[in-house]
């Protein structure tokens, strides 16, 4: 089966550079699949889980928490602002970023950060249940 | 003639010296291997930052561009993110940064602009207070943080966002030393407000691509500029400390060097004064035993 370039990174480091079959991505406005001739896009990424299966069949899980993905014909680079193998993420730290996000959202000063923050706080809660659900 | 016993304990002090700057040259070059690591590390993240970037912004009409990437229209108000070292003894890397911090502000305000300063790292702030002391905003103090993560280039950028969101500048230069080996570090000013959108020196030229965008350009944009300016002081960052740790290597280099001419030539001046002493004491003998 065809195949295409996928990245995976975030500030500190490259987590995964290979060819790949397909990917899930978290889109803004929805999960999609990503597979080889996709159409060229650029979208912000939700909190969730990125799953992408390799040239042998094998899959592999991470969590991007926000970013950006940028999708040409021939590859695709996931810039996530933080991300972790799936394995490593528990309720638990959901939770604790849950709590972070709140304090953030009672210090904010205006209408535009309160916004954002409530939305990425239904975006945590969402990716917890799904987590949860496991 | 100075005693044999001062001779002695110069001559261990330098010895004791040149084993700290050995040993300070050795934890230098380890600490730079790691730097270049991470600096190696943090490269993928920006360049396809920049990339993106590019991309998005030969998509966006520059009416409806946001002010982190088109400006404010004046370039009246400068302000300056001095990036140094927290340390001394790594030869003239720090003053070296603040040098080409001072002459840039310098001829700004020669032409009657005004200029503000972020100092981040102890010792450019040590040398700059001395000559723009009321023109500082603040001091940041990396002292405490032993590897540079994003988390602190995200603070320095979220503090240099809100100035700008406050109206309180229009051009934002970054100043840090750009690595290129053990003994060339190159002090850099790097415009990152408002943002520099040409393409890295070396990438290729990024192929015009029509990209769809989810949710619209303006939106991206708006989440992606202060993100980009975040990255620039990252990397800014590591590639300051790849230069400290290069630019003490080498200045420790040359110190154990020193320090060991100085031992070989107090050594000979030592064994030339012993030498003396023990001629003096037999002509004194001989001479007595003549009289006689």
């Amino acid at each position: 089966m065809a195949t295409f370039h996928f990245e995976l990174v975030s500030p500190d480091q490259l987590l995964f550079s290979a060819e790949v079959e397909s990917v899930v991505v978290p889109g803004i406005e929805g999960e999609f699949t990503m597979l080889p001739d996709h159409a060229p896009l650029v979208t912000s990424l939700r909190n969730g889980g990125v799953i992408l299966v390799n040239g042998d069949h094998s899959t592999k899980e991470f969590a991007v928490f926000g970013g950006v993905a940028e999708v040409t014909n021939t590859s695709l680079t996931i810039l996530a602002e933080r991300t972790t193998p799936m394995k490593e993420v528990t309720t638990e730290g959901l939770e604790k970023d849950l709590l972070t996000t709140q304090t953030y959202l009672e210090a904010a000063h205006n209408e535009e950060e309160r916004r954002i923050l409530v939305e990425k706080i239904a975006q945590l809660r969402e990716f917890k249940n799904i987590v949860a659900s496991r | 003639m100075p005693s044999l016993k001062s001779l002695r304990t110069r001559i261990a002090s330098v010895k004791a010296t040149q084993k700290i700057t050995k040993a300070m040259q050795m934890v230098a070059a380890a600490k730079l291997r790691r730097a270049q690591m991470a600096a190696e590390a943090a490269r993928p993240y920006a360049t396809s930052m920049q990339r993106v970037l590019t991309n998005l912004v030969s998509g966006v009409p520059s009416s409806s561009a946001p002010p982190l990437l088109a400006g404010t229209g004046s370039d009246n108000r400068h302000l300056f993110v001095v990036c140094t070292a927290e340390r001394g003894l790594c030869g003239a890397f720090n003053s070296s940064i603040a040098r080409l911090a001072r002459d840039r502000a310098n001829a700004l305000i020669a032409e009657g602009k005004s200029v503000k300063f972020i100092c981040v790292g102890k010792k450019g702030y040590d040398i700059l207070r001395r000559l723009f002391e009321k023109d500082i905003l603040e001091h940041i103090d990396l002292r405490g943080v032993k590897q540079i993560g994003f988390g602190n280039a995200q603070s320095i950028a979220d503090k240099v966002i809100a100035r700008f969101n406050n109206g309180e500048f229009d051009v934002a230069t970054l100043f840090y030393a750009r690595f290129r080996s053990v003994i060339q570090q190159i002090p850099t000013a790097q415009r990152i407000v408002p943002a520099e959108t040409t393409p890295a020196e070396g990438a290729e030229a990024p192929a015009a691509q029509f990209y769809e965008f989810e949710p619209d350009e303006g939106e991206i944009l708006n989440s992606l500029l202060p993100r980009n300016i975040a990255v620039q002081i990252y990397r800014a960052l590591l590639e300051n400390v790849a230069s400290e740790m290069g630019a003490k290597m080498s200045a420790m280099d040359s110190a154990t060097r020193n320090a060991g001419e100085m031992i070989k030539k107090q050594t000979i001046f030592y064994n030339r004064t012993r030498q003396a002493m023990i001629t003096k004491e037999l002509i004194e003998i001989i001479s007595g035993a003549e009289a006689l």
